[in-house]
């Protein structure tokens, strides 16, 4: 990140001087903050609501229903981990909650999971073939309910249709299924090689 | 907007069946949240700073010159190179698109699409893989560089066709 920070601020300068906005930039560095504020504050109050509804869904059980549905694909994936264990049910609680379109309650479960995971792991300094398909799975995301990017477009006072929300679940789910389908192959792959 | 209040309806009704105090259960997620939002405004402010200055600086008035031909905004191009390095910096390049070109244009609509379809790549495998100390990465960094260049290739064909 520290690369890509210096990168984008010498870059920028170096070519206003070229293309003459250089004055222009002194204006935009001293309203970066305001612009900042502004941002920080729809998304945090976003933040806020999502994650206190999210932790009704959490405390009423509901999470737990749609979990028992999912134990089945998950057994699949992840055959090497105990379909009953706690860790299973970490990693079916972020599932869930990546598919409601919570990423920053996902979050903290994937973290959870993945150092259980790790515990499970007989050679520690190298990642099972789990924890590499579970890192694959929170990349890609499958989503059902887009609520954090349905709630910026609502602040930028834009439509979000029914057909944007399904091209979303088609898009994150050809996604996921492109990166498991590529996680198996190159395992596979590798496991004949040896 | 019906689906937001049906989503919302479901969750708090079923909690109503289930006898939980909603109240309670939502002040105490509101309040779990802070932590979260602490931790995103420094990284935000660092990094709107940094692409302000990018964008500003006419980069994309020397871009537009070389890229008319293929067609493609600038802006989405750039988000596209934000996206699997930071979901905040993404997440700035899609509010100057919905400012500049609208949020209900095409392409408002693909910087969404682009925005919602994958996580932040490089960061979830740096948090993931640090959170436990382990250097070796396997091949998660291949995979899901690929599943990002898939995604976005998705996302011109989805707007392509159904928009």
């Amino acid at each position: 990140m520290n690369k890509i920070w210096n990168a984008l601020l010498i870059i920028g300068i170096c070519v206003s001087i070229f293309t003459g906005s250089f004055n222009n930039l002194g204006t935009v560095i001293i309203n970066s903050a305001t612009d900042a504020f502004s941002i920080f504050f729809k998304m945090a109050l976003l933040l806020c609501f999502w994650n206190g509804i999210f932790n009704v869904a959490i405390k009423s059980g509901l999470i737990k229903n749609v979990t028992a549905l999912l134990k089945k694909p998950l057994k699949w994936l992840f055959p090497e981990v105990d379909a009953n264990s706690l860790c299973m049910e970490y990693i079916c609680s972020n599932v869930v909650a990546n598919m409601l379109g919570l990423g920053a309650a996902a979050t903290p479960l994937g973290l959870k999971a993945f150092a259980l995971l790790q515990e499970a792991n007989p050679h520690p300094e190298k990642p099972t073939r789990s924890m590499i398909t579970f890192v694959l799975l929170n990349i890609s995301t499958l989503t059902f309910f887009p609520t954090t990017i349905i709630s910026l477009r609502v602040l930028a006072k834009g439509t979000t249709n029914f057909s944007l929300i399904l091209s979303m679940i088609l898009l994150t789910f050809f996604a996921t299924c492109f990166t498991i389908i590529l996680d198996r192959l190159i395992y596979f792959f590798q496991r004949k090689k040896k | 907007m019906g689906i937001v209040v049906l989503y919302v309806l479901l969750i708090i009704s079923f909690g109503v069946i289930k006898k939980v105090n909603t109240y309670d259960a939502f002040l105490e997620g509101v309040e779990n949240s802070f932590t979260t939002i602490k931790n995103i405004f420094p990284n935000l402010l660092a990094i709107i700073f940094a692409i302000n200055v990018f964008i500003n600086s006419g980069i994309f008035t020397l871009l537009q010159n070389f890229l008319t031909s293929i067609r493609i905004v600038p802006e989405i191009i750039i988000q596209c190179f934000l996206k699997p390095i930071s979901w905040s910096s993404s997440l700035v390049m899609m509010n100057k698109i919905f400012e500049t070109y609208g949020v209900d244009s095409k392409t408002g609509m693909l910087s969404t699409l682009i925005q919602g379809g994958s996580d932040t790549t490089i960061y979830i495998i740096a948090l993931y893989f640090s959170s436990i100390k382990m250097k070796k990465t396997g091949h998660s960094i291949l995979v899901g560089i690929l599943t990002d260049l898939a995604m976005f290739l998705m996302a011109f064909v989805i707007i392509g066709i159904f928009f």
